[in-house]
């Protein structure tokens, strides 16, 4: 069982008023952009967050 | 008794806990990596049809042993914990909003003054708290991915809901770690998930046991107070 979706589907074996179902085009077109998003997000916090506590040197445990 | 008193670290988590924990989080993290190749074309595309069809094999196993296995162990071996741990996560309280609040500065590493915790603080019950929501959300779209369904649209919209929740859940997870494995104010928490102990120093300045229903609950022979203290201490607050 496969989920990825094509690049480009070859059209010219489609029927001419071929549509695409609305959920294929919400999990192409917003969901998958949106859900890269949040985890680009929190990869980003938290290399922010290694980067600042490192700089800070705020251990807690040695202090 | 007295030895577990004068030990420097102290419980934290029991066995069947960490295991629960541990399968749980190897699963997710198998079901995160050979989902992304699956759902994703660049990726997919990195590991060929070979690759696809072995990453699906192992997301349909990975998904059966995610199903089941962490919450037979949670239920059948450790329900008395697991039922605190539900308790705790669902009993909120200003402290915790107050944590929550504080949690972005104390993330980056600025020094914040938190309030006290339960045995969970504010952001421990709001990561609990996503994980079962999004966890049962991924099973249940999951299996109808899995099994199918007549309409093809339920299929569609179930794989719409999996891949943005295992996505937005891959993100906390990915901040979980980073407060478990590397962040300086809690990294200790580790060593509670894979040897059950944590420091007792550590535990001090992270938990303080204010509230009586939390501190009763916790009344173990492996306790840091107790029952007479928590009474006490109880009374003292109530002061």
């Amino acid at each position: 069982m496969y989920y990825v979706l094509p690049v480009k589907m070859d059209s010219s074996v489609l029927p001419p008023d071929c549509i695409s179902p609305i959920h294929v085009n919400v999990l192409k077109d917003v969901v998958q952009p949106v859900s890269k998003g949040i985890l680009g997000l929190a990869a980003a916090a938290v290399v922010g967050g290694v980067v600042l506590n490192a700089a800070k040197g705020g251990d807690k445990n040695n202090e | 008794m007295s030895k577990e008193k004068n030990s420097d670290t102290i419980v934290r988590f029991s066995l069947p806990s960490r295991l629960g924990h541990g399968v749980h989080a190897v699963s997710f993290v198998l079901l995160l990596l050979t989902g992304c190749a699956l759902v994703f074309r660049g990726f997919g595309a990195l590991i060929g049809p070979g690759g696809l069809r072995l990453f699906s094999n192992i997301h349909h196993l990975f998904g059966v042993i995610f199903t089941f296995v962490p919450v037979i162990i949670l239920v059948f071996f450790s329900w008395k914990n697991t039922k605190r741990w539900i308790y705790d996560i669902t009993h909120w309280n200003n402290h915790d909003v107050e944590f929550v609040k504080a949690f972005p500065k104390t993330f980056f590493g600025f020094k914040v003054e938190t309030p006290e915790q339960g045995r969970f603080n504010g952001g421990e019950k709001i990561n609990s708290l996503l994980q079962i929501i999004g966890c049962t959300v991924l099973i249940i779209t999951g299996w109808i991915m899995l099994i199918g369904s007549p309409s093809q649209t339920v299929v569609g919209w179930a794989r719409i809901i999996h891949s943005f929740t295992a996505l937005s859940l891959g993100g906390v997870i990915l901040a979980h770690a980073f407060l478990a494995l590397l962040h300086p104010g809690s990294k200790e928490s580790i060593k509670g998930m894979l040897g059950g102990r944590v420091s007792r120093d550590w535990m001090l300045t992270q938990v303080y046991f204010k509230y009586l229903p939390i501190s009763l609950n916790f009344r173990k022979r492996n306790c840091l107070f107790s029952l007479k203290t928590d009474f006490k201490l109880f009374r003292a607050i109530l002061r």
